[in-house]
């Protein structure tokens, strides 16, 4: 055990008093719901793409083409919000104890950037759902670290998936 | 403040007595806004301090605003950093 181990056990302890440095506005608001709210609107855009049927003769199809491109910029967006979000909690929320706790964070934060990559890249419903299912596992671990309540409820509107809510 | 601090160092500190804040200080004070927070003062004048963060990310000196000494709560110098990263490491703020 070295140095830093030793203070940090003694700090789990004491309860040394801490000081904010890097963010600088301690805030203290950190909430993987707008994650969870992306990475649904990722998934609802893959549906929409899906769904969205060409017209009859194909040709100038402007409206389609429209529909289309939007879909696909909102999907972009959110896959990068999705990622600003989780790494902003992982980088700036997660400290040593959390790390401690559970371990399977770095891991599972690491995925969520893949998966997020993954559904710019394509228009996969399967890789989506995966991306909607790691940052639930993420909303989880992130309320079990401040010691609230989870309850995994469909998401009352589309794309009507289980979606982890704090049981407040 | 990164660098040269970084999420969860330890810092150990020491209540200005005998000695005054100086400019280049790195202190732990309570910010009447902020709450608890690590800077490094950057003026002094008057009884007023100004401080900035060593971090491109912190709170920028105008929205620290310059604070009256009296304002800053506990404030405190860094006398002794210790660092998660790099291992078993002392080392004063000069060296950081």
């Amino acid at each position: 055990m070295n140095i830093y181990q030793l203070i940090e056990r003694i700090d789990r302890v004491a309860g040394f008093e801490q000081a904010g440095a890097h963010c600088d506005i301690p805030c203290k608001i950190y909430d993987p719901s707008t994650a969870l709210i992306a990475a649904l609107t990722v998934l609802r855009m893959v549906d929409l793409i899906e769904q969205t049927e060409k017209s009859a003769d194909g040709k100038h199809d402007t409206k389609y083409l429209n529909s289309m491109i939007r879909f696909v910029a909102t999907k972009e967006e959110h896959a990068i919000a999705v990622k600003n979000e989780v790494r902003i909690i992982w980088g700036d929320y997660f400290k040593s104890p959390q790390f401690e706790e559970f371990p399977e964070i770095h891991d599972l934060t690491h995925s969520i950037m893949l998966l997020a990559s993954a559904t710019k890249q394509h228009v996969n419903r399967e890789k989506s759902l995966e991306l909607v299912e790691a940052v639930n596992r993420f909303a989880e671990v992130f309320w079990a670290t401040k010691g609230v309540a989870v309850k995994r409820a469909t998401c009352p509107y589309p794309p009507s998936v289980a979606v982890v809510y704090p049981d407040l | 403040m990164l660098p040269p601090y970084r999420n969860g160092d330890y810092l150990l500190t020491r209540r200005y007595r005998s000695s005054k804040p100086r400019v280049g200080d790195d202190v732990v004070f309570t910010h009447p806004d902020f709450g608890p927070v690590l800077k490094r003062i950057a003026r002094i004048d008057d009884g007023w301090l100004t401080f900035k963060g060593l971090n491109a990310l912190s709170a920028d000196t105008a929205a620290l605003g310059r604070v009256n000494r009296n304002q800053c709560g506990n404030l405190n110098r860094v006398a002794l950093h210790l660092s998660a990263h790099g291992g078993n490491r002392l080392r004063t703020p000069t060296e950081a």
